[in-house]
């Protein structure tokens, strides 16, 4: 009978004050309707068990990651790691309970004691050490933006731009942050950027768990931000968005965040930036997460893209707006892999790609990233597209200068 | 006072913990005036009350101050203990150190020295405390019901089976309420109705039960055992005392609307009682105001009015009820801008009711003119000049008015616009003499080639008033290089040329400059008069195009090319015959004043068509020739007639004015109302009667009722002519609606106004009991006590998105639910799915649908639900026994008698089953509907298919309930349910003496429990009846006469109505019966004249003193 699992525990305090002491709070709420684990987008790829409203519970008991076995808390850790931050659960939850504070409480003790995936391990070393996650060099944060003539930031300028890593380095993303840059230009507003100075906003390390570097590296931005005197800051990521607005007060940097499709549309209001040549495609918007359930942004994107001529604007039946579905990339899952048939960007597409739609606009780099390998893998023809870039195309060729 | 007794309540621990009491009596003990304090573990029990009373001997005390809880609780307690030991009542006064000092605080030390300082500001207080007299109220012993809910009939009937008179007072037209609704009731599955109604007829035939059915509160005076109601009887439009019930009146009314009762699963008439066992039994109309349509109408015609007959196939009194407002039938049901139809509430769904086609089918029905009913002849006479759509409206409304109107005009063809300026193809002679025809039959005298040189003199030439209305014909140029070409042609005058028959010279390659309907007119009128290419040239896009979207279609079908965003800048001739035209490519820039983008050029962009005809349709502007030199008519600098815009009168008395003189080139309907306005304009001008009063446009109606899933959202398609066949012809384009069109269009209509007073159910009633002008009436009761009883409603489903609801017919609400239950309900009591009738074999019950939810809801338990939604899957199990009852629900809480029973009963012997998980979504899937969620037990992720999903909403006060509570200033909690005055101990009791409260407007419960709520307020009533007076607290305001200036400030603060000026003395007067004592006169009052007995300004400072350390 050696080696025989016993399945009857108890209470373990210590593992739930730790995880409480972490952030996870809201556990003791939940009364366990269950609602949670049918908004998760895991319920909607049908292949992977992921019941989140075990969660609470098993934190009050002291369940997490308590087991003794090697293969079992490496399952754990894999669950532990499935969860994208999407925040459907909270928007949905009756009781308000933040689900992935949660998790991350369990995630800041697993990086603690080193056990949590390699990708991620790695991620956050790069960001550590060269301030992004691409592990790029430093000097070269800045090229696109020298390609196009974008000067450096100074303190007389409006806004600084902060284009985030993804657009910074990735050959594909370079044309979002180009096309925002050209927009502003266009709309005749006074912006630079901080280039070399510049360090990843830190919000998906943050949600793996590391907060040590987080705060590292959100400190190092704040110290540069606040020495180039920067006052509004134009993001074109969501996530760099929230992490502004909301995360870095805590550590003292209070900047006016901006994100870029709010920004232009109210260039479009006042007649600072004209769409007029015709698109002449069918459009399906798909919510980034982070940009609508958390930040409540919905419409400007929609407003954009309805004003622009000759552009059909479609919607995912039942999944819009705060009920989109997450493109699997938050909280670090752009960096981890799961089994075919365990992504949540093949179910997302199909769903866009169902309303007949010739372009996918998104306005989050993730999500872009995401489905641009998706297309690609699963062999669709169909364009996907930042919204910054579908209103770059409608200013007309003749506007470009 | 100066020997105050002062004694220190522990409290048990609530107060000694955080209050250290043993220093606080050496403390209070030593204060002045003090001359013994004491402390006790429970001063409010008989041992502590027995020690007040002794000392209050022994020591001689004349004044005492207990500190303990707050007076609500016990300072009646203590009053009543000092006055059996000899001292009078209000001579004791309470110090509150539990809920504002130990309850508050955790500091000992802090909270002593605040426990310290309340009490010696009482002491101080009470030192200058008089001795006072309760007043003595007498008790009006009847008693105000309000709301006739189960609640509300049981303690109606409770009160006058005691024999006291009860006023009953419901809102909606019958009483029953909710639970009229209900098919069985739990646990027992007892018939609703069945042990209902005899209560119900009870309440009417009662000899002591007034009941007003369809009337609210309107305003409550007066306090305790005094109260003096004012009751709004709603109008009715029905005689009570006539109506018998018979039903003749609804299959007359036309007008349906959705009907709350089925909880809009069925519709009702505008004429309606909620259901056939109403009571009283007597229908009423629902009339809500002026709907969008009728609105939106410059000439105000009863759009909605005819849209119903049209419904119910009555083709002839429709065009009767139209023309009431509109003579002109057929050409408004052809080319009015239909701003009915912009403003139709079915645009925010989807297509609006194609208001205007079926306007023209039913003048295309007409086959005979029906001989019009002459009014009264009057003895004067009008002029008005021209007959186009504005001259011909204003004679024939004055001649419907009895005045003999005769009309002026030039040309030697009636009809104005209508006539020269649209095409045959839109609008056929024949149609447009139908409408002429018809304004003829009613005695309007038309001459033709008669132009009238000088209107002024027609006043001295016999006419008693002048209507001008000669239009606009001038044509505008474009002001460019050669325009003075042959084969340049105006727009209007090209019209005209061809609807008279003229000869006109078209080419084979055609421009048209303009972007308005008689742009594309001229465009479509030039490819019947030959011309091969026609193009429009217009410089803005086709979103701003100002033309009707309908004719701008039709043309493109016809081959005509649209050039957008272009203007011509020159016309180019050879030997002054016209070859080609230059234009100029334009963008649009930022919007004008007209909302519309602005076109600019863009330089460089020139560009040249061929062209052999060009016609020009910029608009036109009036000729005003025929005015005198020096006339008293003024204009304006646009060459138009100024008119008042209310009257239409010009600057000359007895001259209006009206259409296209007035406002420039503008639409048919727009002259005939101006017509219509200057005909009660002259009429009122005529016998003398101020022109401009009460001519204001009368509101949108507000409330609308929707129907719970809007569907048919594409309108009804006319046939048009093929394109093929309009080749060198101008037969009409525009087919018309077949009858069975006609209909189906008419039925999506919302009855946004509901009753229409088309008055078919005037005709229908043996009875004469319709009475459409009846107003609301205001009647006056006076009662000694008032049960609020206005029950509850279901939060609406709409606010719970992911469920569907609103969105799917098949997704409803628990009460909806029991209409299909019910014998008299929508189905018969036949479960149906509301969006194909059949029977569905699997329903999703799913409990805490807004409730148990802080985030975005509720957070409270409705506490019905549970044990309805076990009912419903139970019954549901009964009439489909080959059916799957699947209830989702967190938690089943079946607290009351023979409750677990009933829910044991519907799983073991119904295998009713239970998921315990709170749903996600509910979606459709194929016909039926999905249902997600998990199963929290098994830990299963679970997609349920299902025919029909049951929402049991959460239960929240009726809108009454909230509207009462802050009319009469009763208490509510943050959910707006009425507060008892104790959770435990006055549980029907509201704060406010003389209010009491039953049933779901104090929180939600179920019937059993409503019940003995009823009977219980009615028992607190009736303790108050048994009491030939009641005492009042006396700590009423006094005056002080010889400050009072009577400067009125505290008459409007009074919230009481307490107060008047004694004229004679110019002072202010106290209703000591009204006085509550509250004090805002007191704060108000600038010289210090009121003051308040037991608490004077004296009393206040001394108070502040002690507590500053003064």
């Amino acid at each position: 009978m050696a080696n025989k699992k016993n399945i009857v525990v108890e209470i373990n305090p210590e593992i739930r004050e730790a995880l409480v002491e972490m952030g996870a709070v809201d556990a003791y709420k939940c009364y366990q309707c269950g609602k949670c684990a049918s908004v998760c987008p895991w319920f909607q790829v049908g292949t992977y068990e992921f019941l989140v409203f075990r969660f609470p519970l098993e934190t009050v008991l002291g369940l997490i990651a308590s087991s003794e076995d090697k293969d079992d808390l490496a399952r754990e850790v894999d669950k532990i790691y499935r969860c994208v931050g999407c925040e459907a659960c909270v928007d949905q939850c009756p009781l308000g309970v933040k689900m992935p504070h949660i998790l991350r409480s369990a995630r800041r003790i697993l990086v603690d004691f080193g056990s949590y995936p390699e990708n991620l391990k790695s991620v956050v070393q790069k960001i550590r050490n060269v301030g992004n996650p691409l592990g790029e060099p430093r000097e070269k944060r800045a090229d696109w933006a020298e390609e196009i003539g974008v000067k450096d930031y100074s303190e007389e300028m409006e806004i600084l731009y902060f284009a985030c890593c993804l657009p910074s380095y990735d050959t594909r993303l370079k044309n979002v942050a180009k096309a925002t840059a050209f927009l502003l230009k266009r709309a005749g507003v006074s912006f630079g950027i901080l280039g070399a100075k510049e360090s990843c906003c830190g919000e998906a390390i943050r949600r793996v768990g590391a907060e040590s570097v987080y705060q590292e590296t959100a400190r190092s931005n704040i110290g540069n931000f606040k020495e180039s005197g920067v006052k509004k800051v134009l993001v074109s990521s969501p996530h760099c968005y929230v992490t502004f607005q909301k995360e870095y007060p805590d550590l003292g940097g209070e900047f006016d965040a901006v994100h870029s499709t709010e920004f232009f549309w109210k260039c479009i209001e006042q007649g600072k930036i004209l769409p007029k040549k015709s698109f002449g495609k069918k459009v399906v918007y798909h919510d980034p997460c982070t940009l609508g359930r958390q930040s409540g942004i919905y419409d400007a994107p929609r407003n954009i893209l309805g004003s622009i001529p000759d552009l059909e604007l479609l919607e995912v039946e039942d999944f819009s707006r705060n009920l989109s579905l997450c493109c699997g990339a938050g909280s670090g899952a752009l960096w981890i892999d799961w089994p075919k048939g365990e992504r949540m960007a093949d179910i997302r597409i199909k769903q866009l790609v169902d309303t007949g739609a010739d372009v996918i606009a998104v306005a989050c780099p993730y999500c872009l990233q995401m489905f641009e390998e998706t297309v690609k893998a699963m062999n669709l023809n169909v364009q996907v597209m930042d919204v910054s870039e579908i209103l770059f195309e409608s200013l007309g060729e003749d506007e470009v200068r | 006072m100066n020997r105050v007794g002062v004694f220190i309540c522990h409290c048990g621990r609530n107060i000694s913990t955080t209050v250290d009491i043993d220093k606080l009596v050496k403390e209070i003990g030593a204060h002045p005036g003090v001359v013994h304090c004491e402390d006790y573990k429970y001063m409010c029990s008989d041992p502590g009350q027995v020690i007040i009373k002794e000392k209050l001997k022994e020591k001689d005390l004349d004044a005492i101050v207990v500190a303990s809880c707050s007076p609500l609780l016990h300072e009646v307690t203590f009053r009543r203990a000092i006055q059996e030991a000899g001292l009078n009542p209000y001579l004791l006064e309470m110090a509150n150190i539990r809920e504002q000092c130990s309850w508050i605080h955790a500091d000992v030390t802090e909270a002593t020295k605040k426990a310290s300082e309340i009490i010696k500001a009482t002491v101080e207080k009470v030192k200058y405390n008089d001795a006072l007299e309760p007043a003595k109220i007498p008790v009006n012993p009847r008693a105000l019901v309000v709301g006739a809910g189960i609640a509300g009939i049981q303690a109606a009937i409770d009160i006058a089976n005691s024999g006291y008179e009860v006023v009953l007072v419901e809102r909606s037209p019958s009483v029953g309420g909710h639970m009229a609704q209900l098919s069985e009731t739990f646990p027992t599955l007892d018939c609703s109705q069945c042990i209902l109604t005899p209560k119900m007829v009870d309440v009417s035939h009662h000899e002591k039960i007034k009941l007003y059915a369809y009337s609210e509160i309107e305003e409550v005076a007066g306090s305790v055992g005094n109260f003096r109601v004012k009751i709004r009887r709603k109008a009715s439009y029905v005689d009570g005392n006539k109506c018998n019930g018979c039903t003749d009146c609804d299959p007359a009314c036309p007008v349906l609307m959705a009907n709350e009762f089925d909880g809009y699963l069925s519709q009702r008439k505008a004429i309606y009682r909620p259901f056939p066992q109403a009571v009283p039994n007597v229908y009423t109309i629902d009339k809500r105001g002026v709907p969008p349509c009728r609105a939106a109408c410059p000439a105000g015609v009863n759009v909605q009015g005819y849209v119903a007959l049209v419904s119910q196939g009555k083709f002839k009194e429709a065009l009767a009820l139209e023309r009431e407002d509109n003579p002109f039938a057929s050409v408004c049901g052809r080319v009015c801008t239909h701003q009915c139809e912009t403003e139709c509430k079915r645009t925010e769904f989807g297509d609006a009711v194609s208001i205007r086609a079926i306007k023209r089918f039913i003048s295309d029905f007409e086959e005979l003119l029906p001989e019009p009913e002459q009014s009264q002849p009057k003895h004067q006479k009008v002029a008005v000049v021209g007959a186009g759509p504005s001259g011909l409206s204003c004679a024939y409304f004055l001649a419907k008015l009895g005045y003999k109107a005769t009309v002026f005009e030039a040309l030697p063809i009636v009809g104005g616009m209508l006539v020269t300026g649209i095409p045959e193809f839109r609008l056929p002679r024949k149609m447009l003499e139908q409408d002429i025809d018809y304004i003829k039959s009613w005695g309007v005298d038309i001459e033709t080639e008669h132009r009238i040189e000088d209107p002024e003199k027609l006043l001295e030439n016999g006419f008693d008033a002048v209507y001008l209305s000669s239009g606009a014909h001038v044509e505008r140029k474009l002001d460019v290089d050669g325009e003075d070409l042959k084969g340049v042609f105006y727009g209007i005058d090209f019209l005209r040329r061809v609807n008279l028959r003229d000869e006109v010279e078209v080419g084979a390659n055609v421009a048209v400059i303009g972007g308005g309907n008689s742009a594309i007119d001229a465009a479509r009128t030039a490819l019947r008069s030959g011309a091969k290419e026609v193009t429009i040239v217009y410089r803005r896009s086709l979103k701003e195009m100002p033309a009707d979207r309908d004719e701008i279609d039709e043309a493109m079908k016809e081959g005509i090319n649209v050039r957008f965003l272009a203007t011509p800048t020159a016309f180019i001739g050879d030997t002054g015959v016209l070859r080609e035209m230059k234009c100029i490519q334009m963008r649009l820039g930022v919007p004008d004043d007209s909302g519309r983008r602005r076109p600019e050029p863009i330089p460089g962009s020139e560009f040249t068509i061929a062209v052999d005809t060009v016609i020009v349709t910029i608009g036109q502007s009036p000729d005003l020739s025929y005015l005198p030199d020096g006339t008293k008519i003024k204009t304006s600098k646009w060459n138009s007639i100024i008119v008042d815009d209310t009257t239409k009168q010009t600057s000359m008395p007895g001259v209006f004015a009206g259409g296209d003189v007035v406002r420039g080139p503008d639409t048919v309907i727009w002259a005939i109302s101006d017509g219509k306005e200057a005909a009660i304009s002259i009429d009122r001008y005529l016998i003398d009667v101020d022109m401009a009063d009460n001519r204001a446009k009368p509101e949108v109606v507000k409330k609308i009722t929707l129907p719970r899933v809007v569907k048919n959202n594409v309108h009804e398609k006319a046939q048009t002519l093929p394109a093929a066949e309009r080749v060198g012809n101008f037969s009409e384009v525009n087919l018309g609606l077949t009858a069975a069109q006609a209909k189906a269009e008419a039925l999506r209509c919302f009855a946004c106004g509901g009753c229409t007073e088309c008055r078919e159910c005037e005709k229908a009633c043996q009875q004469d009991a319709i009475v459409h002008a009846m107003k609301d009436e205001l009647v006056e009761e006076e009662v000694g006590a008032i049960i609020v009883a206005t029950g509850y409603e279901l939060y609406p489903v709409e606010k719970v998105r992911e469920y569907g609801a609103g969105k799917y017919e098949d997704v409803i609400d628990g009460l909806q639910f029991e209409r299909l239950l019910s014998a008299s309900g929508p189905t018969q009591g036949e479960i149906r799915r509301p969006s194909d009738g059949s029977i569905p074999k699997r329903i999703a019950f799913i409990s805490c649908v807004g409730s148990r939810d802080s985030e975005h809801h509720l957070p409270y338990c409705s506490k019905i639900c549970c044990m309805y939604n076990t009912k419903h899957a139970l019954l549901y199990k009964e009439r489909v026994p080959d059916g799957e009852a699947i209830v989702f629900s967190i938690d089943v809480r079946t607290a009351g008698k023979d409750y677990e029973e009933f829910f044991m009963r519907a799983k073991e012997d119904e295998n009713v089953l239970y998921v315990r998980g709170k749903p996600s979504r509910v979606m459709r899937e194929g016909k039926g509907l999905v249902v997600w969620t998990a199963d929290t037990l098994t830990g299963r992720p679970l997609k349920v298919k299902c025919d029909m999903v049951v929402l049991a909403m959460a239960v929240i006060p009726s809108v009454e309930t909230t509207e009462l509570a802050k009319k009469l200033r009763i208490q509510t909690n943050i959910h707006g349910f009425l507060s008892e005055a104790h959770p435990k101990l006055r549980p029907v009791e509201s704060l406010v003496p003389g209010f009491f409260l039953a049933g779901c407007a104090q929180t939600p419960k179920d019937i059993p429990e409503s019940v003995a709520q009823a009977s219980a307020a009615a028992a607190k009533a009736l303790e108050m009846f048994s009491k030939k007076e009641l005492t009042a607290e006396p700590m009423v305001v006094v005056i002080d006469e010889e400050m009072c200036s009577g400067c009125k400030l505290c008459v409007v603060t009074c919230p009481y109505e307490a107060r008047e000026i004694d004229e004679e003395k110019k002072i202010v007067r106290i209703n000591e019966a009204l006085c509550m004592g509250c004090g805002c006169c007191v704060a108000a009052c600038p010289s210090g004249a009121s003051q308040q007995k037991n608490l004077v300004e004296n009393q206040i400072s001394r108070m502040v003193e002690v507590i500053l350390g003064e």
